[in-house]
């Protein structure tokens, strides 16, 4: 039996009835306000330090007498910046309020949530001045230190409890497929991050069986946090735009289940031919390849509704992200299959295509699609149309542009130099100069992405700015006019 | 999949379920994995590295040189690493077992470094490369360090202390100073100079053509067969299907 899914389930037969939006959006001002702006501002500063490293990487006498700003050190706060301040941060904000918009309950726990939002940014910086002062881990993805992986996870648990929260007390009766997928995104997080910072690097496992650990922790955290979210927010906003309902809840549970099985086996790819054991790598690939199938159901189920209503989709800025979010998804999934192939690993291992399929999936999938959903959550949220809504498709537009040149260019060049690897007769210096112009062609696009960064920041303080000129410029002027003498104050 | 608890628990399992199969499966595999003693020289492999390299491996990690560098040598019908004269059999898991934390590396901008310390190098040439690797070859992407370097003012006729990098004959070298590398450059050298992962033992052994002569390394045939297991009896053009348990 396949029934559609659709966001507005009716409520359950209890005495309670759902909370009204207006209702739930107020109870998310703070908390989700607070996180969606923090989020903003660590997407536009990893846009910056992005850029940064990317010039590095081709004019690297750049800044060279400053320590802090090599390559080694610039590279890793990039991707730490936009992982661990955009992606955790937008993902939990995005979480909250969707949840609490699916499960008909307003938003508890406001004064936690914000003190773990001002913890876990406290938290993010002190790391990150430690990568920058010479105290990174040295394991790839994982370069925060320990005090700073700490007070994390103190502001990840007074947030995330929250969401979790709301889903026991939703009062829908059917728990919507968005909600699986961030349920599972929720609990997959902690746990990875946890046993990938233990094994890894506070209580290492012997030799290389860290870099078993890496490689579990990194391709964990792409499938248990990115994809879930991307699929979550796809799964919301394409049918609430549209007014579409999924063509089938069963379809959505084979991909959610599917994905959840063989995603979190894939990492070991990553070290193909290396050291590890070969059946870990062969793992990887079966289980990269085998991910395609969830993919194909995610696919087949928002197709009829993009297909049916692309106009009403396209008219918003957030259904234009979800759905080019939701496309690069997608384009990962079958290019990391294809990636994990071992006559195509032998050539892309190593070179600027496993970069680029790194940024598809960040950048592209959650990036667009979290930037869509931060676009239309913020006004909800803020009680405010965004002052600049030229500016939205501007974004749109250097965003997708940015994803697009960087993943062909990268992968171009991944190409040109893994060949060059390949062929032992030419110098390595020769081999460089083949891929030296495709990364001039990454600073561009990490320079839309700043751009767009800071379009998108910018709006979000306009917004509030202009929220609380309206809140305060009345109660001010009602202060500051000259009253009647004997005026009585009423408490 | 309208309950809360079965969801967390089915989505526990999944994650559980990989983390036991490629962390916790693997460790209890080889996570006890020995040193190996080579009987031909008595020493243990991988061999114990000296205080000033161990100091260098901070500074490699805390410049984050693994983001271009890798530290893996990959068998030779899975690349040409071997054929490039990186080294001159694939690295294992026992190459790594001293290393704390293991920086494998997942990008090549850089050659790769597992047998570094292997290469016709010299000393100076090190330190060239790290105050600017364009000494040695123009347009090169690697960055320069000049803060683990110093420059000192030399007066006129006056010659540069024993210690201070010797510049190739019509390089751009500053002009009137001398640049004497400081601790951090000495051991920053010492560690590229211990990277060598060309022991052979029972678990591998040099893929049937001797690698290039840029390794700086003569056959070492004679001691493969020594410690024999079955490994060896694999089929002769096996090359690089010899490691792993």
């Amino acid at each position: 039996m396949s029934s559609p899914a659709s966001p507005v389930s009716p409520p359950i037969a209890d005495p309670a009835p759902p909370a009204s939006p207006g209702e739930i959006d107020l109870s998310c001002r703070w908390p989700v306000g607070l996180l969606l702006f923090c989020a903003s501002g660590w997407l536009l500063f990893g846009g910056v330090v992005g850029a940064l490293a990317a010039i590095k990487l081709h004019a690297p006498g750049l800044l060279a007498h400053w320590p802090m700003f090599t390559y080694g050190r610039i590279q890793p706060v990039a991707w730490n910046a936009f992982v661990l301040g955009f992606g955790l941060q937008a993902g939990l904000g995005i979480a909250l309020w969707i949840m609490a918009r699916l499960s008909g309950a307003t938003l508890v726990g406001t004064g936690s949530i914000i003190l773990g939002t001002l913890t876990w940014n406290a938290g993010l910086k002190l790391g990150l001045l430690s990568v920058l002062m010479a105290g990174g881990t040295g394991m790839e993805t994982l370069e925060l230190p320990r005090f700073a992986v700490i007070i994390l996870f103190v502001g990840y648990a007074l947030i995330a409890a929250w969401p979790l929260v709301v889903f026991q007390r939703r009062r829908r009766g059917d728990v919507y497929p968005s909600e699986w997928f961030f349920v599972a995104a929720l609990f997959s997080f902690p746990w990875l991050y946890l046993a990938g910072n233990c094994l890894a690097v506070w209580y290492p496992l012997r030799g290389v069986l860290q870099a078993a650990a890496q490689a579990w922790f990194t391709h964990g955290l792409f499938i248990g946090w990115f994809g879930f979210l991307t699929i979550g927010v796809a799964l919301y906003l394409l049918p609430k735009i549209s007014g579409v309902a999924l063509p089938s809840r069963n379809l959505a549970g084979f991909g959610f289940w599917l994905l959840a099985v063989f995603g979190f086996w894939g990492g070991a790819q990553r070290y193909f031919a290396g050291p590890l054991p070969a059946y870990l790598t062969a793992q990887g690939v079966v289980a990269t390849v085998l991910t395609v199938f969830p993919m194909i159901a995610i696919g087949l189920l928002v197709w009829p509704v993009v297909q049916t209503s692309r106009k009403a989709i396209f008219s918003v800025p957030a259904g234009r992200f979800a759905v080019a979010g939701l496309g690069c998804f997608l384009a990962w999934g079958g290019l990391a299959a294809i990636n994990c192939l071992s006559p195509v690993r032998a050539i892309t291992q190593f070179t600027l295509a496993t970069v680029a399929l790194d940024h598809l999936l960040l950048w592209g999938a959650f990036g667009l699609t979290a930037i869509g959903a931060c676009y239309y959550i913020a006004p909800q949220v803020i009680g405010r149309e965004l002052p600049f809504a030229g500016w939205i498709s501007w974004h749109f537009r250097l965003a997708t542009a940015a994803v697009l040149l960087h993943v062909v260019a990268f992968g171009v060049g991944g190409l040109i130099q893994g060949a060059g690897l390949e062929n032992p007769d030419k110098a390595f210096i020769e081999v460089m100069r083949g891929w030296i112009p495709f990364a001039g062609m990454g600073t561009l696009a990490m320079t839309l992405q700043a751009v767009g960064g800071l379009l998108l920041f910018a709006n979000v303080v306009a917004a509030v700015v202009a929220q609380a000129r309206a809140a305060v410029v009345p109660v001010a002027q009602e202060w500051l006019t000259p009253s009647a003498p004997k005026a009585e104050v009423r408490p | 999949m309208n309950h809360g608890p079965l969801l967390f628990l089915g989505v526990l399992c999944c994650v559980v379920a990989s983390w036991l199969g490629l962390v916790v499966g693997p460790h209890f595999q080889f996570g006890n994995q020995d040193l190996v003693l080579i009987e031909e020289t008595g020493a243990s492999y991988p061999s114990a590295r000296d205080g000033l390299a161990l100091q260098g491996a901070e500074i490699y990690r805390a410049n984050g040189c693994n983001y271009c560098h890798t530290q893996q040598v990959r068998g030779a019908s899975e690349g040409a690493d071997i054929a490039r004269g990186w080294g001159k059999r694939r690295t294992v898991a026992r190459d790594y077992l001293r290393d704390r934390p293991v920086m494998l590396g997942n990008h090549r901008f850089g050659p790769d470094l597992a047998n570094l310390g292997a290469r016709q190098y010299t000393t100076n040439d090190l330190y060239l490369k790290l105050y600017n690797a364009r000494l040695l070859h123009p347009r090169s992407v690697m960055p320069r360090y000049p803060y683990l370097f110093e420059e000192r003012p030399l007066r006129p006729g006056a010659a540069p202390s024993s210690d201070a990098l010797q510049f190739p004959e019509g390089s751009a070298a500053p002009a009137n100073v001398e640049v004497i590398p400081k601790a951090d450059a000495l051991a920053l050298v010492a560690y590229l100079q211990s990277l060598k992962s060309d022991a052979v033992f029972f678990e591998v052994f040099p893929p049937p053509q001797p690698a290039a002569a840029t390794n700086g390394l003569s056959g070492v045939d004679t001691n493969a067969p020594a410690l024999g297991d079955q490994t060896n009896a694999a089929p002769a053009a096996g090359a690089g299907a010899t490691s792993t348990p």
